[in-house]
């Protein structure tokens, strides 16, 4: 085993273009998760009830049902429906990306709502508009209530960047597939794709509690 | 603009003079009456103070001055213009001003809360700049400038670099102030300014406001400050479920009131 774990280092060209598959993955979906998610969760608090209603609507679909149907239907029916064409990275990304969306939205209603009335009722009172007072009093607010969840969350993300491999996008995992395939030595490339999928995620966790110590302590009451 | 002659069930009405015409105003939530017809003239200068039970709609009215919330009856005029109107008055014929010439109005109406509400991931003298910058246009330094003579005039320059849970009670409120006197408002609202205070630090707050008042500044508050009130409010107001049941000066208000509920407020609040 530990000889075969040197003959992997020939594999490395490999695992060096799913990192970047993966990561690329990651970087979309973060895009649209978190741009989408704000629209959404904005949507959800508008005056019009058929945007509540629509944004409702989205958001229960993806959260319902499986990561792996909403990539199949993205994939096949997507481009059918709309008379598009999407490779199978792109609509990897997208389903990642929108499914993200839905999920970030609902962490971001709740940091919304967690920031107190008066603080909305303040800055209105000194004439700052709709927009400014989300950009300037609202989301700092919301975004330090949120960290933690929204980093557990991210995390998550990296890791379901995996299921992608089911529409053959070269990630990591379906690397690791093609690389056992060739190799026969499963336990062994399962093992070093785990530690890279590690490698990757576990910084997250880190920086979310580093910026949650660093940031905010300065504002929060002293006990 | 000249006083406009207006038509409404109030007959025929000049724009009024006052900086703050508040005329009969009401606003209910299902079937309880928040505010009944409440009419109240702000000149300028003026200092008045409202006191009563909690419930009577005090608060309530101050933010329908600020505009924080809509009412259903009634008109909202400042500087001689009408900037708001109850839904039921509509059709009175009374012609609210343009939406941009009512944020431009907006601005000349300060207020303070009862729970301070500063921004707390902003030090004390963003929490002052921001407005000035964002609403007014200013650029940052002259946004800071501003803030540091605000924070200097509250006695707090010194604290310009902190966050506010880093400041007690007292200096938040007074920040507060600063912040909405960045503004450069004509009126200042004070809702029960000193009520989340420990009573060591209202004295602090209060003499800002004195100095306010001692500047000329147009003041509607909110306080059971009996001795504030009766320093420097040129009209004390009574209200009780929604109503303003008596109106004089503090002297009389406080000494001989003249309703039976204003008698047995007075009774309870001096029994505290």
């Amino acid at each position: 085993m530990i000889e075969f774990l040197g003959e992997l280092v020939h594999y490395a060209p490999a695992f060096w273009r799913g990192l970047r598959f993966t990561l690329a993955l990651t970087g979309i979906a973060m895009a649209i998760g978190v741009g989408g998610g704000l629209a959404l969760a904005m949507l959800r608090r508008s005056r019009l009830r058929l945007a509540r209603i629509l944004a409702t609507i989205y958001i229960e679909f993806f959260r319902t049902t499986p990561l792996i149907v909403q990539l199949v239907w993205i994939y096949f029916v997507l481009p059918i429906a709309l008379d598009i064409e999407l490779s199978a990275f792109q609509s990897g990304a997208i389903t990642l990306g929108m499914n993200q969306a839905a999920y970030k939205s609902e962490i971001f209603r709740a940091g919304i709502a967690e920031v107190p009335l008066g603080q909305r009722r303040a800055s209105q009172a000194l004439g700052l508009g709709r927009i400014d007072t989300f950009r300037f009093v609202v989301l700092p607010q919301a975004s330090a209530v949120i960290l933690p969840l929204f980093m557990a969350h991210t995390m998550l993300l990296v890791k379901g960047t995996a299921y992608v491999s089911l529409l053959r996008v070269p990630e990591l995992t379906h690397t690791a597939n093609l690389i056992s395939l060739d190799s026969f030595r499963f336990l062994e490339v399962y093992l070093a794709v785990g530690v890279i999928y590690f490698i990757l995620i576990y910084p997250i966790g880190v920086l979310g509690r580093w910026i949650e110590n660093k940031g905010s302590h300065k504002w929060r009451p002293l006990q | 603009m000249a006083a406009s002659t207006v038509e409404s069930d109030l007959g025929n009405v000049d724009a009024p003079e006052a900086q703050v015409a508040i005329r009969s105003l009401s606003k209910s939530y299902g079937d309880l009456n928040v505010l009944v017809d409440v009419t109240i003239d702000v000149a300028k200068r003026d200092v008045l103070v409202l006191i009563g039970p909690s419930g009577s709609g005090k608060s309530t009215l101050l933010r329908c001055v600020a505009r924080l919330e809509p009412f259903d009856a009634g008109q909202l005029w400042i500087e001689g213009h009408l900037v708001a109107l109850g839904e039921k008055s509509k059709g009175d014929g009374a012609e609210l001003a343009t939406p941009n010439h009512q944020k431009r109005l907006r601005k000349e109406v300060g207020m303070v809360f009862q729970e301070f509400n500063l921004f707390p991931h902003f030090t004390a003298l963003r929490n002052v700049a921001l407005a000035p910058e964002r609403v007014l246009g200013l650029d940052r330094d002259e946004a800071e400038n501003r803030a540091l003579v605000l924070l200097e005039k509250v006695g707090l320059a010194e604290k310009a670099h902190e966050h506010p849970a880093r400041l007690s009670g007292g200096q938040q409120q007074r920040v507060a102030i600063a912040r909405a006197l960045a503004m450069q408002p004509k009126v200042m609202l004070f809702d029960e300014v000193t009520s989340a205070l420990d009573p060591e630090l209202v004295g602090e707050v209060l003499e800002v406001m004195r100095e306010l008042a001692r500047d000329g500044m147009t003041m509607l508050v909110v306080s059971h400050e009996m001795q504030f009130a009766a320093d420097v409010a040129d009209t004390v107001f009574f209200m009780d479920q929604g109503s303003i049941v008596e109106t004089g000066s503090p002297d009389q208000i406080f000494h001989e009131p003249h309703e039976d509920r204003t008698k047995a407020f007075l009774q309870r609040l001096l029994a505290r």
